[in-house]
């Protein structure tokens, strides 16, 4: 694999050396081009925060934020995220870290294990293929390595123990459903044979609701779970709903919610900044001007992003139609008003999170 | 003094010829590379405060230009598979020409985010956090995209014989 990485640097470097046409980029145009959605946000930037003053609003002061008390007409949703595998053994000081279901847009759906120790979270991670998926190694590098697995399945070394890659070992096999399996270590600690196919050979395969350390209530109707994850150590949950135009095809981009709840970092107030509060909590509003890069919302939606919620930093993103109906219910802020934390206790987490 | 229009218009003027390579390498056409780069650096003047005081600014640029694409990508889904179909600029006629292209299509071949994370890997030379950083996902995703990159540029363009592909799938 390494060849091949220096063959494409190489590669890489020459097409884009390659002779091209006269460029028409035109930097006089991008200032003037600029200098309107300047202007542009500064307007709409007083018509907020004269809204704001008029209503009294000291802070929170996010648009579309009207009745507070106002509930959003939901279905309820099923469980998110079905646990499809799990690991049966770990080394010592190892344990389950994490797992998530769905896709990015634009691959087919996987469901990824992962394990590791507080220092290494994902030192393990375990990627289970969607029946009749090929796994991306479906074509063998002449001198891959066959191994017998105990339950008599044949499996291959993709990234041989001790590799010099980013991994430092990686298993693939097809369970007794044909899916395929790809096992992948990221600690060179515990890469060694018998250790990846003890691990291996422990993997149970199962259909078992994912327990979840939020309720969120109050969450549109009508959505699909396109996505969701959720990791103990360090704790955090994502949600990602939508559309699609058909099934399998790649989703629509102008009508989704999404939530995530990660660990606050001491960076992220800097990176994004701030510019509004949310309940005492300092927060970013995408509509409001701010400091922070210019991170698109797609769809042309919004974006709330709440820092030091005890610890954690929530960021809920909406567009479309679902924008509109939680608009009508407390806008973002009253969507995260509706998030309860159940704690550390996995025994107190629910597989029916959204409601 | 150096006003705020002038240091940016020279920015501009310097780094172009880099940012174009880097957004037609992730769309396969000049012209829609000029595109992305007039919308990046559009951006980029909005924000040009923040930018141009960033320790690396091109990297800030490279970043915006990165999200145009993507945002672009996912804005208008159903031209990815137009862009995925098109036979590529052919514009070099040189000793690699043939190589070329073989890349240049077995590239143009892949979902724009394995593409992404492939360019900002293996011809930006960005780490897994920093191309997690450009691409606003984890560092998991970074390494299965790029992953599955590599695999299907291997696949395209070293094809196994299929006397061992018979061998894995039995």
């Amino acid at each position: 694999m390494d060849d091949l990485k220096d063959e494409l640097r190489d590669g890489l470097e020459r097409i884009a050396a390659a002779g091209s046409p006269a460029t028409t980029v035109d930097a006089a145009a991008a200032v003037r081009r600029g200098r309107r959605v300047r202007r542009a946000r500064r307007s709409a930037a007083a018509v907020i925060v004269a809204a704001a003053v008029g209503t009294g609003a000291a802070a929170a002061v996010l648009p579309g934020g009207g009745g507070e008390n106002g509930v959003v007409q939901a279905t309820g949703y099923p469980s998110p995220l079905t646990a499809e595998a799990a690991f049966g053994w770990l080394p010592r000081g190892y344990g389950q870290t994490g797992a998530s279901g769905g896709d990015d847009g634009e691959t087919e759906p996987v469901f990824l294990l992962k394990a590791g120790t507080d220092r290494k979270p994902k030192a393990v991670e375990l990627t289970l293929y969607a029946p009749g998926t090929e796994a991306m190694p479906k074509v063998p590098k002449k001198g891959w390595r066959s191994v017998e697995l105990v339950d008599g399945r044949v499996a291959y070394w993709t990234v041989e123990p001790g590799g010099s890659g980013e991994d430092a070992a990686e298993l693939s096999w097809q369970n007794r459903q044909g899916r395929w399996v790809v096992l992948s270590i990221g600690d060179r600690g515990i890469a060694d044979s018998a250790t990846v196919l003890r691990i291996a050979a422990g993997v149970r395969f199962q259909d078992e609701p994912a327990a979840f350390p939020v309720r969120v209530t109050g969450v549109p109707g009508g959505l699909e779970v396109l996505g969701a994850s959720v990791t103990r150590r360090p704790q955090g949950v994502e949600f990602d709903l939508g559309h699609r135009t058909t099934p399998g095809d790649p989703r629509m981009p102008n009508d989704y919610l999404r939530l995530e709840i990660r660990p606050a970092d001491a960076g992220d107030r800097r990176f994004y900044g701030t510019n509004t509060t949310v309940d005492g909590d300092p927060a970013q509003d995408s509509r409001l001007p701010h400091s922070g890069p210019d991170l698109d919302v797609d769809g042309g939606g919004q974006r709330l992003i709440v820092f030091d919620a005890e610890g954690r930093r929530v960021r809920i993103e909406a567009a479309g139609r679902t924008l509109e109906r939680l608009q009508a219910a407390g806008g973002l802020a009253g969507l995260y008003r509706r998030i309860t934390f159940l704690g550390s206790d996995p025994g107190k987490w629910t597989t029916r999170p959204l409601a | 003094m150096v006003t705020r229009d002038e240091e940016f218009t020279a920015y501009v003027a310097a780094r172009t010829p880099w940012l174009r390579r880097v957004a037609y390498l992730l769309c396969q056409d000049w012209h829609r590379a000029d595109d992305l780069v007039q919308t990046a650096v559009t951006r980029l003047y909005v924000h040009w405060r923040r930018a141009s005081a960033a320790e690396n600014v091109d990297g800030y640029a490279r970043t915006v230009l990165v999200r145009v694409y993507l945002a672009e990508q996912r804005g208008g889904w159903w031209r990815r598979v137009r862009v995925g179909q098109a036979v590529p600029d052919a514009v070099d006629e040189g000793a690699d020409h043939a190589a070329g292209l073989d890349l240049r299509s077995a590239l143009a071949a892949l979902p724009p985010r394995q593409r992404a994370a492939v360019v900002l890997r293996f011809y930006c030379d960005l780490s897994v956090e920093q191309a997690a950083d450009v691409l606003h996902c984890s560092t998991g995703t970074v390494k299965s995209q790029t992953a599955r990159g590599l695999d299907a540029l291997r696949r395209a363009l070293r094809p196994e014989p299929s006397e061992e592909a018979q061998t894995w799938t039995t």
